[in-house]
């Protein structure tokens, strides 16, 4: 029993029905079914809630038993159940479903077969109860439960075709007897089994003459595996199989034809049609019956107001053509149709399909065949005088009504003709009137599809595409807003036509009418609307953009478009110059074009704008028409192929992943050499000072200069880049060559990448100049790296030698003043000298190096060390100043006594002694 | 000829949709796998089909201006058949009509494979089709138009689902004949019952006839444009006799020099049908037909009221002539409605009236009138002046209103607004039923019944003449033209 109660249990079975899968994954098959199958066997559960229950293995049996075996076995518990439920009218219904859901079950879950219990149990089953003719032994309540039985047999005779065709005799024996209303069912039931036994006797071929007549009177079993040896269902288009038995084969046939068409009446509706569309089948098969058969009921079928027996007689028409209906015939049941397709009292689903039925009329003699619309030959231009579309028609019948009077007005001529097709311009100016004056949706839509159909088949004539072109732009003018529908139109147009020379025309007039609008017409949110028709026209390489792009350059300069930076207008606007970018011929526009990107990368005052006009604009300068197309086509796409593109167009070459990456060499290809240059650029300090030189301020002015001036206190060296040795060929061109450097250490500002456009092996190296900006004074090694691009456009990356930096490549003269003489130096030497005693500050310092060094040769040596910077020399001391960025001095007076050379040294920051000394070192090493 | 499935949906503006009965045939669903091979497409799940509907009627987004899958121009509909596009393809016919808030959906079964489509004329289960869902329409549409009435009339359709279409076939399309039936006769009878016949009558025996005309107009009092005129016409019947297959013969006759009765249409019961009744149609132009009557029908009748037939009609003259003038002076509107019973025509209503609309321009504060006949009231709010003529015209068959009107501020949420009645183009709508007449001359009765059948029964005949869509239009501004024809 399952718990909750009815509301619950409802609310259970509607989630199920209405996605059966997701619960079915929540709960579990085996547990619902488990539950279902309890409740059906639980005696406390309502009737009503079992027939529900019943109702859901009626519709998804291979949701709740997805194998052969469960559907077996819960149609044996059915069985079971609808063998213990008493016989009597209050469990009617329930047995009825208990049998729909037996048999569902089976042919679901292909379990209907010869070797299975169910299948075999439930067929005998349905005999027997169908056998109960004329409430004889059940009784009158009982009927629906046989003609339910009924019904089963006929669904298990059209999924199995042949099962019942052993039977024909007893089938007709009992729907002669069968009196009561139940003998439809009968009816119906022997109709399907007649059917698919002569279509299989048609199948098998070259029957003998009398196997009509034994087919229809044979009671024999059933045969299981009928439809096993002829293709999966029998078809009914497609071949046909025929028999042509002698005439005195079909006389039984026939006679049993007429009879159940006599009883025709006698069934609903649906059923006669149901009846007659058998028949017509059988008849069709067996080519020597006569359709005439049919000609009884001709005269009731063609005045009947019931669609499914109207449909009835044109399927006949269809299969019989000339055997059944005359010329006249046919012209009388055209006639009707067309009748039926206006008829006021038919309801509008209706008189839609029998339009649709007019343009695939089965003709007698059809001049082609295909499936499309075709029109009838006898459909005459005053057989359709009344079918004129009016604004008070729905949408459907509006348009289906135009597409067949426009297929009638292309076939025909004359003067009717020609006020037809005035009439239906003026309906279309009656829709033009109203979606002038409103914003409805429906007729706004149907306005536009009535215009693509009109196009569609009259574009040959020329006025009448000029007024639609004007109509529509009378639209447009009123309501911008009208923009996508007139975008859609285009752009469906122009697929439609083999020419599309009308949908070009309507862009360029479209085009006129937008450039020439005054400026207030011209602000969003309607201008939006206007560049989004301007970016479709610019798609049209027929129509020059010049004054597109004239247009938009005007609002860019005229209003203030640009200062006020709204992005969706931006946007609007480059989508207009992407569009004019990718399809257009540029040569005559691409001035223009060029002044209003560059306009915008200037002016509009939105960042993302700004950058996109730079990105067209550079594309526009620098790239090819082929190249600037494949680019801009490649929006869609994600960024992977973009890039792919991009690289593969640089180098014109497929085989972009190499180009993809940065290459890393393994021997360094470059090599940077100190240039030494005795002229090296010396930072200039302008100073705000004195001209005067005077003894008493030097000092003073002297350090002043370092705090006023702005002057950058960096030093440049220079340096050869030059090739190593043993490069290879294809480094021998190098471009776009990039050196960057790396400190190990931070006494030197970050130092600026150096570019260098092109190096070649059989020119001169190029000469770069180092920038260095030390914050402190310090040698150091940096350590370089060249990126450049070789000839073939792949990158390289190659480590250079570590470049050092040593002690004397800072060293720098003292720096005096532009205004002082010469000899101011030595003053400032002397002054500096004074005023860096050790002790008045912490960083003072001073210190003695002494070396062993002979009298003739101190020139030299401070020749070679401190060439420069040699401040005074005379008595055999030399007095050298050396300037260290950023602000610091090393200050030394050497002389020579007894063979040893002594240097006396002060400077204004103690850790520049360990570097000297280094150096000192160095130097004499050299010596 | 078989049903792959069933729905009945309800949809609110605003798009969204509720499935309020669905049904399946899973054994058609499987012979559809074997008839449409590779072309077949499953039927998804309700939780998918609901979508995939709304979205292809065009139901879904109704604030959005233009949505390119819905409002596309190369997107025509001409026929109620849709393809819905799930998962790995798109199902196919499916059968969709609205009717108020519900849509009534169909697949039928299609015996021949799907690839190219196939001419709607050539499956032959899309009239079935077509049927069954008018069948499922009339029943739904019976009784009150309540939520509490359709709830307990979708709570029946399961088992009356069971009964007229049990396993995909349909035998059955009168579901509510269904629901009444008692069962029939016992079966020991010696001729065969009909199958539409469900249930039995006792008591008095009578036969019912009765003809409804509607009469529609568009005038436009125009030089060059043609005022149209139709009349089309029903026949109910209802035959409350004992027997089981009782026979009935109603013939419909026509005055001397009447039009003849064209474009008939009659019920299936209808057993035989003389063909001359058929010649006569409104296709042709000029009506050659010598045939005017009795139009005779012998038919077996079921147990309920029945349309025993259709038929339209091609008078001289529509009943009431008139013009209608409106013209802008300022800000106020001056009207003139003449209105001219025509001689020929019986001059006794049940009800008539002239209600003259105003569409966007708000509420009505003023108006002043002379009128020659009737009464008149103003409903402002709506903008509608209604002008009740009452039971009969005056002696000289003319009548007269004119009068100016005078309108207040606009409100636009409560403007009553129409699409097609825009600046000056207005119309005058006629109400008015006329029993016991027919503008086409038509009647029955008690001599043009035939009953064969044991007891006497009562015969009760009846016509009556309905305006339906009588309009006059605004002479003096533009009016959208209905009838044209390329051979006046």
């Amino acid at each position: 029993m399952v718990a909750g109660n009815g509301a619950d249990w409802g609310r259970r079975i509607t989630s199920f029905r209405f996605s059966p899968r997701r619960f079915l994954s929540n709960e579990g098959t085996k547990e619902f079914v488990e539950e279902l199958l309890q409740d059906l066997k639980s005696e406390k559960v309502t009737e009503q809630r079992k027939i529900s229950t019943l109702t859901l293995f009626l519709e998804f049996p291979l949701l709740l038993c997805p194998d052969a075996e469960s559907g077996e076995q819960t149609a044996e518990i059915l069985l079971d159940m609808f063998s213990q439920t008493p016989n009597s009218a209050k469990f009617l219904t329930l047995k009825c479903h208990l049998l729909l859901a037996i048999e569902t079950l089976l042919i679901s879950t292909d379990s209907f077969k010869e070797d299975v219990k169910a299948a075999q149990e439930l067929l005998s089953l349905l005999m027997q109860l169908a056998s109960d003719l004329n409430d004889k032994k059940q009784g009158e309540a009982l009927r629906p439960l046989r003609i339910t039985a009924c019904e089963g047999l006929r669904e298990l005779e059209s999924c199995y075709p042949g099962l019942l065709s052993q039977k024909l005799e007893l089938l007709y024996s009992m729907r002669q007897q069968e009196m009561t209303a139940a003998h439809q069912s009968y009816t119906l039931l022997y109709s399907v089994a007649l059917k698919n036994a002569v279509q299989l006797l048609a199948q098998r071929g070259a029957p003998t003459d009398g196997a009509l007549k034994e087919m229809i009177s044979r009671n024999e079993g059933f045969l299981w595996h009928a439809a096993e040896n002829t293709r999966g269902g029998l078809s009914v288009t497609g071949e046909q199989f025929l028999l042509l038995p002698a005439n005195g084969g079909t006389k039984e046939l026939k006679s049993i034809l007429s009879l159940l068409l006599e009883d025709l009446y006698l069934l609903t509706s649906v059923s006669q049609s149901s009846l007659l569309w058998q028949l017509i089948q059988v008849v069709a098969i067996i080519r020597t019956l006569s359709p005439v058969i049919f000609k009884s009921q001709l005269v009731r079928l063609f005045g009947t107001m019931d669609i499914s027996l109207f449909h009835s007689i044109l399927q006949m028409k269809g299969l019989f053509t000339d055997s059944l209906f005359t010329a006249e015939d046919e012209s009388f049941l055209l006639k009707r149709l067309v009748g039926m397709t206006q008829h006021p009292l038919l309801s509008t689903p209706v008189k839609l399909f029998y339009i649709d039925c007019l343009l695939h009329f089965p003709e007698n003699r059809p001049l082609n065949s295909n499936t499309e619309e075709n029109l009838p030959v006898l459909l005459s231009v005053q057989m359709t005088a009344s079918l004129f579309p009016t604004v008070f028609h729905d949408n459907s019948t509006m348009l289906s009504r135009q597409n067949l009077l426009s297929l009638v007005y292309l076939e025909n001529e004359g003067p009717e003709t020609e006020r037809g097709m005035g009439y239906l311009s003026e309906h279309i100016m009656s829709l033009h009137a109203i979606v002038l004056y409103n914003t409805n949706r429906e007729f706004t839509a149907t306005f536009f599809r009535t215009v693509f159909l009109f196009v569609r088949y009259f574009n040959f004539s020329e006025t009448l595409m000029e007024d639609m072109i004007q109509k529509i732009l009378e639209l447009y003018r009123k309501n911008a807003a009208l923009a996508p529908y007139l975008i859609n139109l285009i752009n469906q147009t122009h697929k439609l036509l083999n020419v599309p020379s009308w949908s070009i025309a309507l862009s360029k007039a479209l085009q006129s009418l937008i450039v020439e609008l005054p400026f207030q017409r011209l602000a969003p949110p309607m201008l939006h609307w206007h560049l989004k028709v301007l970016a479709r026209i610019a798609k049209e390489n027929a129509i020059s953009q010049n004054s597109s792009i004239q247009l938009l350059l005007n609002i860019a300069l005229c209003t203030d478009l640009c200062s006020s930076g709204d992005w969706k207008t931006g946007n609007a606007i480059l989508s207009v110059c992407k569009s004019i970018l990718r399809h257009q011929q540029l040569d005559a526009i691409f001035a223009i074009l060029a002044d209003l990107l560059q306009y915008l990368l200037l002016h509009f005052e939105d960042i993302d704008i700004q950058e996109r006009a730079r990105f067209y604009y550079m594309l526009l300068a620098n790239l090819s028409k082929d190249k600037l197309t494949t680019i801009l086509s490649m929006t869609s796409t994600v960024g992977q192929s973009k890039t792919k593109t991009l690289s593969s167009i640089m180098s014109e070459d497929e085989n972009f992943s190499s180009l993809m990456t940065i290459h890393a060499t393994e021997q360094p290809v470059l090599q940077l050499r100190r240039l030494n240059d005795e002229v090296c650029a010396l930072p200039v300090y302008t100073g705000l000072l004195s001209e005067e030189f005077t003894t008493g301020c030097c000092l003073k002015e002297y350090y002043e200069q370092f705090a006023n001036s702005p002057a950058p206190s960096a030093l440049t060296l220079q340096y050869l880049l030059a090739f190593t040795n043993n490069v290879r060929p294809q480094d021998h061109k190098l471009f776009c060559i990039e050196l960057q450097f790396e400190q190990s250490d931070s006494s030197y500002e970050p130092i600026q990448v150096i570019n260098v456009p092109c190096l070649f092996i059989e020119r001169q190296p190029e000469v770069v100049s180092l920038t260095l900006e030390p914050r402190l004074p310090c040698p150091t090694a940096l350590s370089v790296t060249a990126t450049y691009s070789t000839e073939d456009g792949a990158t390289y990356q190659s480590q250079l030698q570590p470049l050092k930096i040593s002690f004397c490549d800072i060293f720098l003269p003292l720096p005096l003043l532009t205004a002082w003489p010469l000899k101011a130096q030595c003053q400032l030497f002397e002054e500096l000298w004074q005023s860096f005693q050790p002790d008045t500050a912490d960083l003072y310092a001073e210190s003695l190096f002494c070396f062993s060094l002979s009298q003739q040769s101190l020139s030299d040596f401070v020749h070679n060390a401190f060439a420069r910077f040699v401040v005074s020399s005379h008595s055999d001391v030399y007095k050298i100043g050396i300037f260290l960025l950023p602000k610091f001095h090393m200050l030394m007076q050497m002389k020579v006594l007894d063979d040893t050379a002594s240097i006396r040294i002060r400077t204004d920051n103690w850790e520049v002694l360990p570097h000297l000394s280094s150096y000192l070192k160095e130097r004499i090493a050299r010596q | 000829m078989a049903i792959r499935g069933l729905w009945l949906i309800s949809h609110e503006k605003g798009g969204i949709g509720v499935v309020r009965f669905s049904r399946r045939y899973p054994t058609v669903e499987k012979r559809a796998k074997a008839f449409n091979g590779d072309s077949y497409v499953t039927i998804p799940e309700d939780d998918l089909f609901l979508p995939a509907l709304l979205t292809e009627l065009g139901l879904t987004d109704p604030d959005k201006n233009f949505v390119e899958y819905r409002d596309s121009c190369s997107r025509i509909n001409k026929t109620s058949v849709y393809a819905l596009p799930v998962g790995e393809g798109n199902l196919w016919p499916v059968l969709a009509i609205p009717n108020k808030d519900l849509v009534y959906v169909c697949v039928p079964l299609v015996e021949q494979s799907m690839n190219p489509l196939p001419p709607l004329i050539t499956i032959s289960g899309i009239s079935e089709a077509f049927t069954f869902l008018a069948g499922l329409m009339g029943f739904i549409n019976s009784g009150q138009k309540n939520e509490t009435d359709l709830c307990a009339k979708v709570a029946q359709l399961p088992v009356l689902l069971t009964q007229a279409c049990p396993l995909g076939s349909p035998t059955d399309s009168n579901l509510q004949g269904l629901l009444d039936s008692n069962m029939g006769g016992p079966g020991n009878q010696i001729q065969k019952q009909p199958a539409w016949k469900t249930s039995k009558y006792k008591g008095k025996a009578q036969v019912k006839v009765c003809i409804s005309e509607k009469v529609k107009c568009m005038q436009y009092d125009k030089r060059d444009i043609t005022d149209m005129w139709q009349v089309h016409g029903t026949v109910t019947c209802k035959c409350d006799l004992e027997e089981a297959m009782p026979h009935v013969i109603v013939s419909l006759n026509l005055p001397a020099n009447g039009s003849p009765l064209q474009d008939i249409l009659v019920h299936p019961c209808v057993a035989s049908l003389d063909s001359a009744v058929l010649t006569s149609s409104s296709v042709d132009l000029t009506d050659d037909s010598a045939f005017s009557g009795p139009y005779k029908f012998p038919f077996t009748p079921p147990l309920d009221w029945f349309n025993l037939c259709y038929y339209t009609s091609q008078v001289p003259v529509p009943p009431i002539l008139g013009f209608y003038q409106l013209q802008e002076e300022e800000l106020k509107l001056k009207i003139t409605v003449n209105l001219k019973l025509h001689e020929s025509v019986k001059n006794g209503f049940e009800y008539c009236e002239a209600r003259i609309p105003f569409f966007n321009r708000g509420s009505i504060t003023h108006f002043e009138h002379k009128l020659s006949y009737g009464q008149l009231e103003v409903l402002r709010e709506k903008g509608v002046l209604v002008w009740v003529i009452g039971q009969k015209f005056p002696k000289s068959l003319e009548i007269s209103l004119t009068g100016t009107v005078i309108f207040g501020s606009m409100s636009h949420l409560q403007q009553p607004s129409n699409p097609i009645c825009t600046g000056n183009t207005a119309y005058v709508k006629l109400y008015f039923r006329i029993p016991d007449y027919t503008l086409s001359g038509c009647y029955t009765d008690q001599h043009s019944v035939q009953v064969f059948s044991s007891a006497k029964p009562k015969i009760i005949t009846s016509r009556e003449l309905i305006s339906s869509d009588y309009y006059i239009w605004n002479s003096k501004a533009s009016a959208p033209v209905v009838y044209r024809s390329p051979f006046l």
